[in-house]
């Protein structure tokens, strides 16, 4: 069997960043495998622009996020195979491939899991009505307009005010589609406001908040959808429901960290997150695999994506070194918190990146940092959003102060 | 002349509304500067930054994604791209390559955002 | 001129032309469809169910017993998977109980293998039973397949001994002479004998013939959910509740490739083709699967489905013969299980007496195996002789890019988006196509040698791209 140091699996932000990472810390023998014939990942697709503000200081389009990585990746010369599917991983780093060269496998000494996302589908939030063609998550419609050139319909409807959907919006309607309104089962949206403006406002495309698609109507193409308000508790009011005749539904609900692979290798699920449950490196539960990008969480800046690929660069030749984490220390979300991100503080850790999501909008809210009972830092947040991740780095006088366990709370006082 | 908008600049989405007074633009609504700067802007002369796709032949995939090289102006989208669907190219292309000069006379160009080889088949 | 018409290449339009390609008929299939075995044969609950339930004397007892018989000669034949997981029937209380045991002496009567459970003995099989359980009768020998899986087998095989099958051809008009005349919007075709196994359309196509055809179909629409297929093992057997006179109720069946549905419910509707889903009866499925099993979350669920059976009015199978024209109708339940029953009982009672054909002993097709239940080894000579073996586009359910284009060039052809899901599985997964769909349109528009825009999701008038440049304002 063959054997390598270091294999990524997934050529996209996370794992292009990771392995220029490992190679500028020194790395030779490092693998890079990537499912489709080109390196990138999603940002092939992504062409609007707003990418790079935090990590190059400009706002680039996605395919040229992606270039630039993959022009240091190339310039580095990492070993990468391209049309390459990773079939399995078992819990003593054992990869199996397919590629057209062959099936085959690899021992891996570490595994870094940069498999992405996939989007949230009609079956998942189960929309009731007729199984006709025209339903599609955006990021599908998405490659067919951007990647291939088509369009999969002329009058479109959006559920969900996720940014990839609310970039659809424009998108379509420049590719003078007619894009008749998006619609939010919650009462705001789940989208940049940039993004509200740009995509929505000007183009008038109307937003519904509080409202979803109870029904799918068509034959063999979608004919109409049945739109409602929904009360506090998200319960369609059949009062207020009305047909709106389009011939396309795209969905932008949501998307679901990829870990089909990761499950296979025995790595532990955080049910929140649904990304693998990682220390302080981003290592899971088996030592020596770790986790980035939106394998690990969704996220809403491919920046922080990019640094989480370094963050683990970095992890990975401290475990290469043999920095042995011996005590992992439980972090726990408290209060309106959607999860905290790394779910264990490894002792030997010399920083701490915390990263967040809150439940709900807040204007105000103190984030409180404690262990074992005793506050380490209060502070101040203000205009906090669900679609918005948080981070904060905890300063490292107070790494030595944590023991027993770590509570992340926002609370209102 | 009062203007509201919806400011963009973080993600707190002030309601500025901008006055104008002999002359003078106003803002009223943002919590800082950046707000009043943004405000008179998009008030004035809103401006937006394209980014679509152009036709390619002989390359991997049909499409080019493709960028201004400066906002423009926000009027101005849709005639840029009408003038983007006369547009064939030839593979290869190389990102930051104009594709379409001084576009309206604006002065901005549209510029490939992607290096597209030039696809070679079996 | 040909011996024999069929319409419709449902499941029992295919197993009819399977029985009739092993001799040595001309036979013509007719679908007016796109797509074959695409109405109710693909949205069942998959069950080859031993026959225990039908009323005595009935060709739904009869056929179904036999038919069970049949499936395991026919799987072995055609190397179909058959899960022979059994099934159990639970019961909540006493009044519950007697009624299993009534089905048991049904049962025995009839030489079903079956055998009562404990609490004990069903919780070490089951460990998800609903907890209101507290007796369950095993039948070992109820089984379960992929309905298309078998109908694509059958008329894979059909088509190559010969067979011809013409889609998306609808009947429209039928003439008796000295022969008959089947017309459809493309071509007139002769026969000597018409088989009727239009299913939803059964009493309409039969009227075609005889417009004074009495029998009006019932349609009975039955809502599904889907999970992923890791939640595989959540149980072992398919689970009924007990059956009333509206049929066998809301079940958990696990699918041969590890899917579970939960369902169906059991409403009349109006229009055959409504196969839309209610929030209601969503509702009702996730209220009825907890009599049976502990529910899974609705966040495990990957798709919701409803088929709508025709049913007849006399509550049984509906076989007979009009002077050569034959009407196979009324197949619901268990029709799937009856089907190569009743195409044997069609060409034993009706053809043979009328053709009296020789039997030809035809080679088989199989269909080729799944590159995901294959050796690493295996794998890796297949790619090594071809590479796009190697090539995998559907990661949620492993399959390569060249099983795709096997489907497609198999013999009955595959055109559609949703065909090349039955018959190799891109798209079936958790993503339901987000990955792979793009990929499936450029194949079949590359191998059909049609443009994008031209492929169909399933039905005639599907196609669903349209190229950026015809939204162009020049255009």
């Amino acid at each position: 069997m063959k054997k390598n140091k270091i294999v990524i699996i997934g050529g996209g932000s996370a794992g292009l960043a990771c392995a220029n990472a490992l190679r500028q810390k020194g790395i030779q023998d490092i693998l890079l495998i990537e499912k489709e014939d080109e390196l990138g990942g999603i940002l092939n697709q992504c062409i609007h622009n707003g990418f790079g503000l935090h990590l190059y200081k400009q706002e680039l389009t996605g395919p040229m996020y992606a270039q630039r990585n993959i022009d240091l990746f190339m310039q580095l010369e990492i070993p990468y195979i391209l049309n390459a599917t990773v079939l399995n991983i078992t819990e003593d780093k054992i990869i199996t491939i397919s590629e057209p060269e062959g099936c085959y496998q690899i021992q891996a000494e570490v595994i870094v899991l940069a498999m992405g996302a996939r989007e949230r589908t009609r079956g998942n939030i189960q929309i009731p009505g007729d199984r006709c063609v025209g339903v599609w998550t955006a990021g599908v419609a998405q490659k067919y307009l951007n990647i291939e050139g088509y369009l999969v319909g002329k009058r479109i409807f959006i559920l969900g005010s996720g940014d990839i959907g609310l970039i659809m919006a424009r998108r379509l309607t420049l590719a003078r589609a007619k894009v008749v309104g998006v619609a939010e089962i919650m009462p705001y949206s789940n989208g940049l406001t940039r993004n509200i403006v740009q995509c929505l406002h000007d183009y008038d495309i109307p937003l519904y908040l509080s409202t979803t698609i109870t029904k799918i109507t068509g034959h063999n193409r979608v004919e109409s959808i049945t739109l409602c308000q929904v009360d506090d508790q998200r319960r369609p009011m059949l009062e207020t429901a009305r047909e709106v005749e389009v011939d396309t539904v795209l969905l932008s609900v949501g998307l679901i960290p990829d870990n089909v692979l990761s499950e296979k290798a025995s790595v532990e699920i955080d049910h929140r997150t649904k990304g693998p449950l990682v220390d302080s490196q981003l290592m899971t539960n088996i030592p020596g695999v770790f986790a980035c990008g939106n394998v690990l969480h969704i996220h809403d800046l491919v920046d922080h994506v990019s640094m989480e690929g370094m963050l683990v660069a970095d992890s990975v030749v401290s475990y290469l070194n043999d920095q042995h984490f011996v005590q992992r220390i439980p972090v726990e979300a408290k209060g309106e918190l959607n999860y905290v991100l790394p779910q264990y503080f490894d002792t030997n850790s010399e920083s701490l990146l915390i990263k967040y999501r809150v439940t709900r909008p807040k204007s105000k809210a103190f984030l409180k940092i404690s262990s074992n009972g005793k506050t380490l830092v209060k502070l101040p947040k203000v205009d906090l959003h669900p679609s918005e991740m948080q981070t904060f780095q905890l300063p490292k006088v107070f790494l030595d102060k944590i023991n027993y366990n770590l509570v992340v709370e926002l609370c209102d006082e | 002349m009062n203007k509201q908008v919806i400011c963009i600049v973080c993600p707190k989405g002030c309601k500025v509304t901008v006055s104008k007074q002999d002359g003078v633009y106003t803002t009223t609504g943002n919590a800082c500067i950046r707000g009043n700067v943004y405000g008179i802007q998009e008030a004035t002369e809103p401006k937006r930054v394209l980014t679509t796709t152009v036709k390619i032949n002989g390359a991997s995939i049909p499409r080019c994604p493709v960028v201004s090289s400066a906002p423009i102006l926000k009027d101005d989208l849709f005639k840029v791209i009408s003038l983007l669907e006369a547009v064939e190219l030839t593979a290869p292309v190389h990102i930051n390559q104009v594709i379409c000069a001084n576009v309206l006379g604006s002065g901005i160009d549209m510029i490939a955002a992607k290096t597209m080889e030039k696809k070679h088949d079996l | 001129m040909f011996d024999i018409i069929i319409i419709g290449a449902g499941i029992i339009g295919t197993q009819m032309a399977y029985t009739l390609s092993l001799t040595s008929l001309s036979v013509l299939v007719l679908e007016k469809n796109a797509e074959i075995l695409n109405e109710v044969s693909s949205s069942n609950s998959g069950i080859i169910h031993t026959g225990y339930d039908p009323d005595e004397h009935t060709l739904k007892a009869k056929l179904n017993v036999r038919g069970a018989y049949l499936y395991r000669e026919l799987c072995a034949k055609l190397e179909v998977p058959l899960m022979e997981c059994g099934s159990m029937i639970v019961a909540h209380n006493e009044k519950e109980i007697q009624k299993l045991l009534a089905l048991k002496v049904k049962a025995d009567r009839r030489s079903i293998p079956c055998k009562m459970l404990n609490q004990n003995e069903l919780r070490l099989e089951e460990p998800h039973i609903a907890d209101s359980v507290i007796q369950a009768l095993l039948f070992p020998t109820t089984a379960a397949i992929l309905p298309w899986q078998m109908g694509y087998a059958l008329i894979d095989n059909a088509c190559q001994n010969g067979v011809q099958l013409h889609t998306s051809e609808p009947v429209l008009k039928v003439e008796r002479g000295s022969c008959f005349t089947v017309t459809t919007q493309k071509q007139s075709y002769q026969a000597k004998m018409v088989i009727n196994c239009s299913g939803l359309n059964g009493d309409k196509v039969a009227r075609l013939e005889d417009p004074d055809y009495p029998i009006h179909l019932l349609y009975k629409r039955g809502e599904y959910q889907v999970t992923d297929k890791s939640d595989a093992s959540y149980i072992n057997h398919i689970l009924f509740p007990l059956p009333t006179d509206h049929g066998k109720g809301v079940l958990a069946v696990k699918t041969v490739e590890g899917n579970l549905l939960f369902g169906p419910n059991n409403h009349l509707v109006d229009d055959p083709y409504d196969g839309s889903c209610t929030i209601e009866g969503l509702n009702e499925i996730d209220a009825k699967i907890g009599e049976v099993i502990k529910p899974l979350p609705k966040s495990r669920m990957i798709r919701q489905f409803a088929g709508v059976r025709p049913s007849s009015p006399t509550n049984d199978f509906i076989i007979e013969d009009h002077n050569h024209w034959i009407n196979v109708i009324g197949i619901d339940s268990p029709g799937l299980a009856s089907s190569p029953a009743i195409a044997e009982y069609v060409y034993e009672t009706f053809v043979k007496p009328v053709f009296n054909p020789i039997m030809i002993d035809r080679e088989v097709y199989i269909h080729p195996k799944p590159l995901s239940e294959m050796s690493i080894d295996h794998r890796n000579q297949l790619v090594k002789k071809n590479p796009s073996y190697g090539q995998i586009v559907c990661l949620c359910e492993d399959v390569s890019l060249q099983e795709v284009i096997d489907a497609i060039h198999s013999p009955a052809q595959t055109k559609s988006v949703k065909g090349i899901k039955r018959r190799t599985r891109p798209g079936s997964g958790r993503c339901q196509g987000g990955f792979c769909e793009a990929k499936i349109v450029e194949l079949l528009s590359k191998e059909l040698n049609i443009p994008r825009q031209e492929v169909l999701y399933d039905n005639d008038q599907t196609q669903f791209l349209i190229p950026m440049e015809d939204l162009y304002e020049k255009k």
